[in-house]
């Protein structure tokens, strides 16, 4: 059986989809987040003020700063660094992650940590 | 990388169920093989959600186009890794992250897509077989 590529009803499939994504993004807090959690190997390992700069260095090559302003990966000896490519973090619910290195760094707001979904 | 899923929609829609399952946990093993053990725990978790999503869609809507298929496959792999990244590393919120897991999977479902329909002549030839 031939499937066709494309149909004229995948407009609505894609419509609702492209909808649901503005939705999402419009439900996104946009409040400047507290806190900067480290987590490592799925524990929470320290964490930071947002507001104060900080410099941590993990001793498995990771290096995690915060300026006062955001909070990001400044390196890491992963191959692929997504992590760093990620970029400053700053808005409640916001993480970046370092897979090969079991690190994530997520910012909080005034709940605490451990939702799954805000 | 997000391409790779042309392999198995081949698997699944010219040959059986049972090979294109095949063709996933394969690929996890390649991926084991040179990415290491995380991203190959979240390559067959996001591959093997993904082809199960594909044969209920295509179960259900017998119409259904290749782009659909694809963009639903794409999504629940997308939706696949989150949670196991979420679950093994920390619990983060998913929300910030919906409208980019839903965008790329559209993006990502289309081009696997379209790359499907541009090598299935090819490899019929290259395998000698009618389709």
């Amino acid at each position: 059986m031939k499937r066709r590529l494309f149909k004229v009803s995948d407009i609505a499939v894609f419509v609702v989809l492209l909808f649901l994504a503005l939705v999402f993004f419009l439900l996104k807090s946009n409040n400047k987040g507290e806190m900067v959690e480290v987590w490592v190997q799925g524990e929470m390992y320290q964490s930071f003020p947002l507001e104060k700069p900080f410099e941590l260095e993990l001793d498995f090559d990771v290096t995690i700063k915060g300026n006062g302003e955001s909070a990001f990966f400044s390196h890491s000896d992963c191959p692929d660094k997504v992590c760093i490519n990620t970029g400053k973090l700053s808005k409640e619910g916001e993480w970046a992650a370092c897979l090969p290195n079991e690190t994530v760094i997520k910012i909080t707001g005034k709940k605490k940590s451990a939702d799954t979904v805000s | 990388m997000g391409l790779s899923n042309v392999a198995v929609m081949f698997a699944l829609f010219f040959i059986d169920k049972k090979t294109a399952l095949e063709v996933g946990v394969l690929k996890s093993l390649f991926v084991l093989l040179t990415r290491g053990v995380m991203a190959s725990v979240l390559s067959l978790v996001g591959g093997i959600s993904s082809i199960l999503v594909m044969i209920i869609i295509t179960s259900i809507f017998k119409n259904v186009s290749l782009s659909v298929v694809s963009v639903f496959s794409a999504l629940t792999h997308n939706l696949g890794q989150f949670l196991v990244v979420s679950f093994v590393y920390s619990p983060t919120s998913l929300l910030p992250y919906l409208p980019v897991l839903v965008i790329s999977g559209l993006i990502f479902g289309v081009l696997n897509a379209i790359l499907l329909r541009a090598v299935e002549g090819p490899f019929f030839k290259l395998w000698g077989k009618e389709r």
